[in-house]
């Protein structure tokens, strides 16, 4: 709108502002550099800035204003800091003088500029620091149409009587158009002397003059505006009317702080007698409101006859007003009329008198609560809580023994308010005594408070007659069990069915569920299901189906084949190994998805067929003439399922023209195999782009940083020089962290490479375009440390995923394959590649007898040792024996060793024992590997059993039941020992402690021995390979 | 200012038969009976308005529990809009405001204006003999929330703010509703006083995009727009599309930028975790760049402090990425109701619960009772962000009297609790 008026002194304006600075230059103005500090950063440098400026002077200060830009065009921003921060900057100060000196420049830049918006923006500051020396300079303004409100403004915050009388003045003179904002100023600045000039403007033609001038002389206060404003009230309608009648109390108001109370207290009567109707409770209640605040405790026989009044939002004033006048008499009345009132406005009254706070009201409220209207009661209940708290609970004990559920509701709610052990103590008092709706109310109170000690008193009421009440003690069960009385709820399970049971199960969960990880929650739910009759077990998976995980789908699988559980058992496998909303992954091992195809065969409901049809991995393609099975169709991404490092994110691989392309620009995450292989050569084709970082995840798990959860083969650009700090063990080729890589043998960037990866039992190879270049044993590469000096637990999986791990580089994959090793299981006492077999299932060729131990054996001479050898080796060769390819011992021998010493090595023994068996594998001729029945000892065998100072129990118990052949995979390195058992690891790179010479290191060589512990033992498969 | 006033075009001057009744009997049936056309069928349910459909607007038309009758606007294209939307012959459309009050078959007032009009519009529909439903910020000015808290119990009205996280859904990303944050406050295990912050670590977004322009050239106001009722009490300042609808919040003149937006959600919760829903703090600290005198920027710090130590800090920066929720001497609550305190769930368990609260406002318009968030502690929350608006304009600390609500000794500051307003509104 300025644009429009004024456009070509704009033009003007801006031309000769913009000129301003050439002329400037020259003199190097010390203002451009104060004006590049703004805004300020903070209150130090506010203060330094702002210092500068006043350095200025008015003629820098003015020089300032002028550069002000109409309408902030062209960025004038840091010249409106700097003037509105000086502003603040004044005030704060309170120095008089500087005070004058800005308002001063301003005055004088409001002289010297013509724009409209410039001087609005001036005058905006005057509002903030001017004082009387503005009032005449301003008062010009008062007759400008776009200057006028800001100058009125600035003369309200002034303050003084010379500003109403400025603003008086101009009243006479200005336009019909600028009188409303003059008014009203007078009217802000409570300006008697405008009072009775603005009488006139009342009856103006204008409206909004007119509602100006009735806000003003009603502000103002002067008991000349009694008959203005009354005259108004009858002349008037709508909106207008009701501007009026607001002056009218405004008014009111205004005498009454001016002691003119009578008056005041007329006018308010005057308008509650006027407005009745249904449509003006609002002006009631305002009258209503003046006339308390004046008459204070005299009002109340006025406040006693407004709760008359059919309206219940003016009853509701009139109460609220009656808070302001205390007392007891004043309660007594208030009492009265309660009891004489109708219903709703008795219950009005009870609320009120319950928020007074006077107790005398108490027994009111009580009696209250056998009143014949039940919204009545409702009231008592909360007011009498409120009023009494702990004092009003023993007489809700009545209103428990109805049959009324809001009732017993708003019981429940103020109880529910009642501190702890006080409530708790009510609540199991009362709780038999009361019919079925209050017992669930309060089974309810005691489950939200989790109470644990009435854990009894709920179980009994699961007997209650009442369905109703059966459900609601079988609820509260969930929060008041601890795991000491879980056996009561499997006991209750055994009684209940249909939803009973299902609610009591969730009991059960509950309690499980307070344990920390999946394997511990399973461990539990056996336990307590231990005991409970085969028929109730589909309980047992129907929770082991919320605990999920590997340890949960270990226990359903126990039912899969037991005829009365076996669909359970099904549904149960499906829940568990299929993902769940926001799982992701579900279960994709080897063994979960042999289960969910037996599960498959077992189920009914079509959902769950589908289910877990579409979790199955993919089938897998015929093998190519050498074997291998390709697992890249070339077209999509079946066999591959994707991990969402980042939610939200796309996936960055997909398959195009034949290959899988890994493309940050489309997402994130890694994508892996859904099968898991053990042994296996892995063959695929790759393409680098510079600075290329990705990785094959090999025998990785779904989750984890592969490289470390599981291994990686780094796939990397590593002759891009931003990669020129490497390592050899971060190499393209290396096994991360762990194992080097030869370099030299990779393509040119944008080039296919062929790429080999086997790995066989604890050795792995990688070649690279026919050149071997990473060779190297898993353990050995982790015994005593990894290269990187870092944990890779991942080296000693022994089954997983196959992956390609990275998300930021453009790589492309193509003509994945993979033939798997030792699937087909070896004949017996044939050694596997790269070992030797010290049995050969025939003689004892490799052994020799035991004589004494190291240190014995060290004092004798070499004549006394091969005497006793010979006799150690008659005594072998009498008890033990190989029967059809084992190697078998009577239990009545010794030892057997083995007739050569060894260093470092891997060793691979089979080994079988009966019920309370007991063995061991010495190592460097001193104990030892443990073999024992688990049962017996309540632990697994493969601990370093000696051990004193370093672990020396299994990590897990992996034996096979009593009776079964077990394998030891043993690998030695130094000190430290690694051993699988099964294929899961027991020992992890633990040090093997001397038994024979405590203090001093395990000896660097010695025989590998077979322990007599007294029991018949066999062994075969012993294989053995030299690091 | 336009010379010909917006009001004198109109004529809302109804007669209606107030006056005349010599009779002083009260009448007893609802005044819904004197309906529009002269209907007689009384009816239970409740009727509303929505002033200002443009943004938030839209949503008010569709909350539950009253019956949509007339929509207002000062853009005729969001006027038009809302409308379509609504799709109902019985809804009329208006452009002032002041019409729609004179409705007296309209029980409540939905006011979803930009900030600016909030206290002006709920105290003439408090005189008016409305319900209001008004949209947070409850008022840009202290002055002005104070006014309003006097119409709106003078006129016996319910009143209740568009914010509710004090009763009901998720506490932002702090992660769990309030109630047991006030049960764990109310059992005392951890301690007084406590220190609240808010900041992206224990969960909230400052929103520093809703931050003004210093640099908007005028431009011509579009057909549709009635400028002036827009601007209503501010300063008149030329027209340019960033200052109305969707950027109001980035100009001190109509709101207060993040701090406005989203601060009475935030805040209003702590006061009622704190019990302060009756008093306000009585310092203000502030750490922030110096401010535009139009245009909203960002801030670092604003540290609000109450007599008896409790302390609400605003952290713009999220310096602190350790920072709990609330600390007290005794424990710490850290986002999703993480804590130091062990077992806590359970222990809490064993508390009372707070009192209830009236949290359904159809149901508080019927039995005229109190809503959960009210004009007095609406108000109340609301002075919590109009104090850290003032410091941070001022760029300094300040001192409070939660009682008379005026800062001790600053001149300066008071000029900001009560503001200028334009002809002809006031409070």
């Amino acid at each position: 709108m300025w644009k429009l008026f004024k456009s070509r002194n704009l033009l003007i304006l801006t031309v000769s502002i913009f000129l301003i600075p050439f002329v400037c230059q020259a003199a190097d103005n010390p203002l451009d550099e104060i004006l590049k500090k703004y805004p300020a950063n903070n209150a130090a440098d506010f203060e330094a800035v702002n210092a500068q400026l006043i350095g200025l002077g008015d003629s820098g200060l003015l020089d300032l204003c002028t550069r002000l830009k109409p309408s902030q065009e062209n960025g004038d921003a840091p010249v409106r800091y700097a003037l509105s921060g000086l502003t603040k900057y004044v005030q704060l100060q309170g120095d008089e003088e500087r005070r004058q000196l800005v308002v001063n420049v301003f005055l004088k830049a409001l002289n010297q500029i013509d724009d409209k918006e410039v001087k609005s923006f001036l005058i905006e500051q005057i509002q903030y620091i001017g004082n009387t020396e503005a009032i005449a300079p301003l008062s010009r303004y008062l007759t400008d149409a776009e200057l006028c409100e800001p100058a009125a403004h600035a003369l309200f915050c002034i303050k003084t009587p010379e500003s109403s009388a400025a603003l008086l003045f101009a009243l006479q003179k200005s336009d019909d158009a600028l009188k409303p904002a003059i008014i009203k100023t007078l009217g802000d600045l409570q300006s008697r002397a405008a009072a009775l000039a603005l009488i006139p403007y009342t009856e103006s033609a204008d409206l909004n003059t007119r509602l100006m001038a009735y806000y003003a002389i009603a502000n103002i206060g002067d008991p000349s505006a009694a008959n203005p404003l009354k005259r108004a009230l009858t002349k008037t309608s709508g909106y207008e009317q009701k501007q009026a009648i607001s002056a009218y109390l405004r008014f009111a108001n205004r005498l009454a702080e001016a002691q003119a109370e009578e008056l005041a207290l007329t006018i308010y009567r005057t308008v509650l007698n006027t407005y009745t109707t249904a449509e003006d409770v609002n002006i009631q209640s305002a009258a209503l409101t003046g006339l308390v605040a004046i008459e204070g405790e005299d009002a109340l026989e006025d406040l006693l006859a407004a709760v008359d009044s059919p309206y219940k939002a003016y009853r509701n004033v009139a109460l609220k007003l009656a808070q302001q006048i205390p007392g007891q008499k004043a309660t007594w009345k208030w009492i009265d009329k309660s009891k004489s009132a109708a219903p709703e406005v008795r219950s009005e009254i009870l609320a009120f008198l319950g928020e007074r706070g006077d107790p005398i009201a108490l027994p009111t409220l009580l009696e209250a609560l056998n009143d014949s209207n039940s919204a009545v009661q409702m009231t008592a209940i909360t007011a009498s809580f409120h009023l009494g708290g702990l004092e009003s609970v023993p007489f809700y004990t009545d209103l428990l023994r109805t049959e009324d559920e809001s009732l017993i509701n708003a019981v429940k709610g103020t109880l529910l308010q009642v501190p702890g052990s006080y409530l708790l103590t009510t609540v199991s008092y009362v709780l038999p005594t009361v019919p079925a709706p209050a017992k669930i109310a309060l089974l309810d109170i005691i489950a939200q408070r989790k109470a644990d000690l009435f854990f009894y008193d709920v179980l009994s009421f699961t007997e209650d007659e009442n369905p109703a009440v059966r459900m609601a003690a079988i609820k509260a069960l969930r929060d008041v069990t601890l795991f000491e009385n879980v056996p009561d709820l499997i006991t209750l399970l055994e009684n209940t069915g249909g939803r009973e049971a299902a609610e009591t199960e969730n009991a059960v969960y509950e309690v499980i569920d307070s344990f920390n990880t999946d394997q511990e929650k399973a461990e539990k739910l056996v336990q307590v299901f231990a005991d409970a009759p085969s028929m109730k077990k589909n309980h047992l998976l129907n929770l082991l189906q919320r605990v999920r995980g590997q340890a949960a789908l270990k226990e359903a699988a126990k039912y899969i084949k037991n005829p009365n559980l076996r669909e359970e058992a099904a549904e149960a496998i499906v829940a568990i190994v299929c993902p769940q909303e926001g799982d992701g992954f579900g279960l994709r091992t080897n063994e979960a998805y042999a289960l969910l195809e037996e599960a498959l065969g077992l189920l009914k409901d079509r959902d769950l067929i589908e289910k877990a049809k579409n979790h199955l991995p993919s089938p897998l393609a015929e093998p190519d003439a050498d074997g291998f099975v390709s697992l890249f169709n070339g077209k999509d991404m079946t066999g591959w399922v994707w991990n969402n490092s980042w939610k939200g994110s796309e996936c960055g691989y997909s398959a195009q023209d034949g290959a899988i392309i890994c493309d940050p620009a489309k997402g994130g995450g890694n994508i892996y195999t859904d099968r898991e292989f053990s042994d296996f050569v892995f063959r695929f084709e790759f393409k680098l782009t510079p600075e290329a970082n990705n990785g094959l995840g090999i025998r990785a798990p779904l989750s984890g940083d592969a490289a470390y959860a599981g291994m990686e083969i780094q796939i990397l650009d590593h002759d891009h020089p931003s990669y020129n700090w490497i390592k050899p063990y971060q190499a393209h080729g290396s096994v991360y962290g762990t194992i080097p890589a030869k370099r030299g043998f990779l393509k040119p960037i944008g080039e296919w490479n062929e790429e080999e990866v086997k790995v066989d039992g604890r050795t792995i190879r990688v070649t690279l375009n026919g050149h071997v270049i990473t060779e190297g044993h898993l353990d050995v590469a982790r015994m005593p440390s990894t290269l990187d000096k870092h944990n890779h637990p991942g080296l000693t999986r022994t089954k997983g995923h196959i992956g390609f791990l990275g998300h930021g580089h453009h790589v492309e994959f193509r003509n994945m394959r993979i033939k798997e090793l030792n699937k087909e299981p070896r004949p017996d006492n044939v050694p596997p590649e790269g070992f030797i077999a010290l049995f050969n299932g025939e003689d004892l060729t490799n052994w020799k007898g035991l004589v004494a131990n190291p240190v014995q054996r060290a004092k004798m001479s070499p004549e006394e040792l091969a005497e006793a050898q010979k006799k150690a080796d008659e005594r072998m060769r009498a008890h033990w024996h190989p029967v059809d390819g084992v190697l078998v011992f009577d239990g009545k021998g010794d030892s057997l060793c083995t007739a050569k010493d060894y260093g470092d090595f891997e060793l691979l023994v089979d080994w079988k024992i009966k019920e309370k068996g007991d063995s061991g594998i010495y190592l460097r001729g001193s104990p030892q590997v443990q073999i024992w029945d688990p049962q017996n000892f309540n632990l697994g065998s493969g601990g370093l059993y000696n051990n004193q100072k370093n672990p020396s129990q299994p990590l897990v118990n992996a034996d096979h039941p009593i009776g079964e052949w077990n394998t030891f995979r043993i690998i030695m390195v130094g000190e430290r020992v690694t051993i699988y058992l099964n294929d899961e690891l027991v020992v992890d790179n633990t040090i093997l402690e001397n038994y024979w010479e405590r203090d001093k290191p395990i000896y660097p060589t010695g025989s590998i021995e077979l322990q007599n512990h007294g029991n018949t033992l066999y062994f075969k498969n012993i294989y053995v390979r030299e690091l | 200012m336009k010379k010909n006033n917006h009001v004198s075009r109109r004529d809302f001057l109804k007669k209606s038969s107030l006056f005349g009744a010599a009779s002083l009997s009260f009448s007893i049936v609802p005044r819904r009976v004197l309906g529009m056309n002269g209907q007689t069928a009384p009816s239970d349910e409740l009727t509303k308005a929505v002033i200002g459909v443009g943004g938030m607007g839209r949503g008010h038309l569709r909350y539950p529990g009253a019956r949509l009758l007339a929509v207002c606007d000062v853009d005729a294209n969001h006027l038009k809009q809302a409308l379509e939307l609504v799709d109902d012959a019985d809804v009329k459309g208006y452009s002032d405001f002041r019409e729609v009050l004179e409705r007296q078959d309209i029980d409540i007032v939905h006011i979803p204006t930009p900030p600016h009009w909030h206290g002006l519009i709920s105290i003439a529909a408090a005189e008016a003999g409305k319900d209001i439903w008004c949209e947070k910020p409850m008022t840009r000015t202290i002055g002005e929330g104070k006014k309003v808290v006097e119409a709106v119990q003078r006129n016996g009205r319910i009143f209740r703010l568009n914010t509710w996280f004090r009763f009901q859904d998720t506490f932002y990303g702090f992660g769990t509703p309030v109630k047991p944050i006030k049960k764990l406050v109310d059992s005392g295990m951890l301690g007084w006083p406590l220190k609240a912050t808010v900041s992206a670590t224990t969960g909230f977004n400052w929103k520093f995009n809703w931050s003004g322009r210093t640099d908007l050239a005028p431009q011509e106001v579009p057909a549709e727009l009635d400028y002036n009722m827009w601007l209503g009490p501010a300063p008149y300042k030329p027209y340019h599309p960033h200052r109305v609808h969707g950027t109001f919040r980035g100009y001190w003149d109509y709101d207060g930028g993040g701090l406005g937006d989203m601060g009475q959600h935030y805040l209003d919760p702590i006061q009622y975790l704190l019990g302060k829903d009756e008093t306000s703090p009585v310092e203000v600290d502030v750490d922030t760049p110096q401010q535009h005198p139009d245009a909203v920027g960002s801030w670092r710090r604003i540290t609000l402090k109450y007599a008896d130590g409790c302390q609400i800090v605003l952290d713009g920066e999220d310096r602190d990425k350790n920072a709990a929720f609330l600390e007290g001497p005794d424990g710490k609550l850290f986002r999703g109701f993480r804590s130091n305190i062990e077992n806590l769930e359970k222990k809490l368990a064993a508390f009372p619960d707070p009192e209830p609260q009236v949290v359904d406002f159809s149901h508080a318009v019927r039995t005229r009772r109190k809503f959960a968030l009210n004009e007095a502690n609406g108000h109340r929350s609301c002075t919590l962000i109009n104090l850290g608006k003032i410091a941070v304009r001022l760029g300094r600390g300040l001192k409070f009297d939660p009682v008379q609500q005026r800062f001790i000794d600053d001149d300066v500051a008071n000029r900001l609790i009560d503001q200028p307003m334009r002809a002809p509104w006031h409070v």
